[in-house]
């Protein structure tokens, strides 16, 4: 494999798995009180 | 009647989301655009387009679903019709049903074949199989008059089974079934993936073979990752990153807007369509990158890929490769392997149903269980056709008018409505209310002008797409006051069907010829049952909205 292909891999898949690692756990760490929709008028 | 649906758990919601956008696409389609778009370098208007074309549609669609939801609307043709008082938005709302359900009707298909592989990955039907008999075994296996299993109408069998799966987990409610759906299906699917992208990663040149010398995953791996900066320059390579990015985020569906209705007004979207919006690209660019194309490569070399990258892979040639492993690992190569690709179809299957069970829940009152089979009957009636002509192409038609065209004229249209007639003030404020995330105010901006014209090139790119792609040569030959040569695949030549009628003009045997005009009388009559089905829909809009109007309830 050439350098360029692999930097370029590794700092794709870096950012995205941080980036997807860093949301996911913001998720869990702030879980949501259980409130129904807004709209049970139908 | 009381809508009483609601979302178990913002994880549950997350996942189910994510599941929604990751799809068949993320691993059988990205690859290959990458490959035939100049390798690594796609990568780079890949995620420009997912920038600024993919989070702010993901944020408007979040947003508009959950400020739909507050007027107690499940399904775009009354969302639509929340944020403008001119009437005609929810007739452009029609294509977030119609889509899903014409969609649905050749997705689930393919589902269905990844239910059956699955079975006869475990039944070792492909053990001590050719790479021309593993091909073949696909062939025959669509093929409605020949079965591979003994049992008659196989594909037939199957599809009627995932259909049955769907609408039963759909009949099951949000939580009940969609959410408990995706708990499992989601990190399932990544575990899978994650056997398979190790494989991948760490196959090298061991595939190589007397008859295949030159196998070499890395090499494949290099051809995906290694950029060609000048590749940047050509038009074609934007578009195709562009369309992607619409295909995997499942963005212009209308299914996005669904989910989020049933969101509390005082709950975040910013960060749940983050955390959605990135799970899927990492499913995508990490584990999509590491799996086709690499066994591929691994085993048959980089230049047979390169001469064969397409979705026919996924069937035809993986089972083939899996047998390389050894009894057990090949069995467990086909389960992971098709498995994944259930799971990801069906989370996306289940989001398609809800747009149309909203609608009818909404406005016409039925019962969840009521709205969940009649999505399933449309569905079937709608797919049988792709089913029992799929060598006649209606599959590939439902796929290019309701899986690629309607969605770039949706999310045109919805771009307009959210930040130019609804207003980026009110937008900004749905967007950002009960956020848990600071949204970079930079992207006011981009959704006002970035994101629309950024449609807006990506709608008249497919509708003027030049000869070959070769977007240089075009204007060249159109300066020289030579004129714009179209593509047969441009929004033009495809409408008049010119590629079919140009094959039929020239074929010379008889036989072959009447195979062709059949090909376009069934292409020809998908056409009319999908208008039909459109124009339907659009009945059903125009009444729910005159008993709105009776009953006091426009907002």
């Amino acid at each position: 494999m050439t350098t360029g292909a692999i930097i370029m891999m590794i700092v794709t898949m870096g950012i995205v798995t941080a980036f997807t690692a860093y949301f996911f756990f913001k998720i869990l760490k702030t879980p949501q009180e259980k409130l129904p929709p807004d709209d049970n008028k139908g | 009647m009381a809508t009483k649906e609601s979302w178990g758990s913002r994880v549950g919601l997350v996942l189910a989301m994510a599941g929604n956008a990751v799809g068949l696409g993320n691993f059988l389609r990205f690859p290959v655009q990458a490959v035939n778009n100049g390798g690594g370098a796609f990568i780079i208007p890949y995620l420009v387009s997912f920038l600024v074309m993919g989070i702010p549609l993901l944020w408007i669609e979040w947003s508009m679903g959950r400020f739909g939801g507050k007027f107690g609307h499940h399904s775009t043709p009354f969302i639509f019709d929340s944020l403008d008082k001119r009437r005609f938005w929810k007739y452009f709302g029609v294509f977030g049903i119609w889509t899903n359900l014409a969609v649905a009707a050749y997705y689930c298909y393919i589902e269905s074949w990844t239910m059956s592989y699955v079975i006869h990955s475990l039944a070792r039907s492909f053990s001590g199989l050719t790479q021309l008999q593993v091909a073949n075994f696909f062939r025959d296996y669509v093929d409605i008059n020949t079965t591979t299993t003994g049992i008659p109408y196989e594909a037939v069998i199957f599809y009627i089974l995932c259909l049955l799966l769907n609408t039963w987990i759909l009949s099951r409610g949000l939580s009940g079934g969609i959410e408990k759906t995706a708990k499992i299906g989601m990190p399932l699917l990544i575990l899978f993936g994650f056997f398979l992208a190790l494989r991948g990663l760490t196959l090298g040149t061991s595939g190589a073979t007397p008859t295949h010398p030159d196998a070499n995953a890395w090499a494949g791996i290099n051809f995906l990752w290694n950029p060609q900066f000048d590749s940047l320059a050509n038009p074609k390579v934007w578009l195709a990153a562009a369309g992607q990015i619409f295909f995997t985020l499942s963005v212009g569906m209308g299914t996005i807007h669904c989910y989020a209705a049933y969101v509390n007004q005082k709950h975040d979207i910013a960060l749940n369509a983050m955390s959605a919006g990135w799970m899927n690209e990492f499913v995508e660019v990490v584990l999509g990158s590491l799996i086709v194309i690499p066994i591929a490569a691994g085993y048959l070399g980089l230049d047979w890929v390169k001469a064969n990258a397409g979705f026919g892979m996924a069937f035809q040639t993986m089972p083939y490769l899996f047998e390389n492993w050894g009894p057990f690992f090949a069995t467990m190569g086909g389960v992971f392997w098709f498995g994944l690709l259930f799971f990801a179809g069906i989370t996306s299957s289940l989001a398609m149903g809800t747009p149309w069970m909203g609608f009818m829940q909404d406005e016409f009152k039925w019962s969840r269980n009521k709205s969940a089979w009649s999505f399933g009957t449309v569905v079937l009636i709608l797919g049988l056709p792709t089913v029992f002509l799929f060598n006649y192409g209606v599959f590939d038609e439902y796929d290019y008018w309701a899986g690629t065209v309607s969605l770039v004229v949706f999310a045109l249209a919805e771009s307009v409505l959210f930040a130019w007639i609804f207003g980026m003030d009110k937008g900004w404020d749905a967007i950002t209310s009960g956020a848990d995330m600071k949204v970079p105010t930079t992207y006011r901006f981009i959704i006002k002008y970035i994101t629309p014209v950024f449609l807006l090139f990506v709608f008249i790119g497919s509708v003027f797409s030049p000869l070959n792609g070769d977007w240089a040569g075009a204007i060249s030959s159109l300066m020289n006051g030579n004129g714009w040569v179209l593509d047969n695949g441009s929004l033009i030549k495809q409408v008049m069907s010119t590629g079919l009628r140009e094959q039929i003009h020239a074929a010379t045997d008889a036989a072959q010829r009447a195979v062709l005009e059949q090909r376009l009388f069934y292409i020809s009559a998908a056409r009319v049952l999908l208008a039909l089905i459109f124009a339907g829909i659009c009945g059903l809009v125009y009444i729910a909205y005159k008993q709105r109007k009776l009953e006091g309830r426009i907002s």
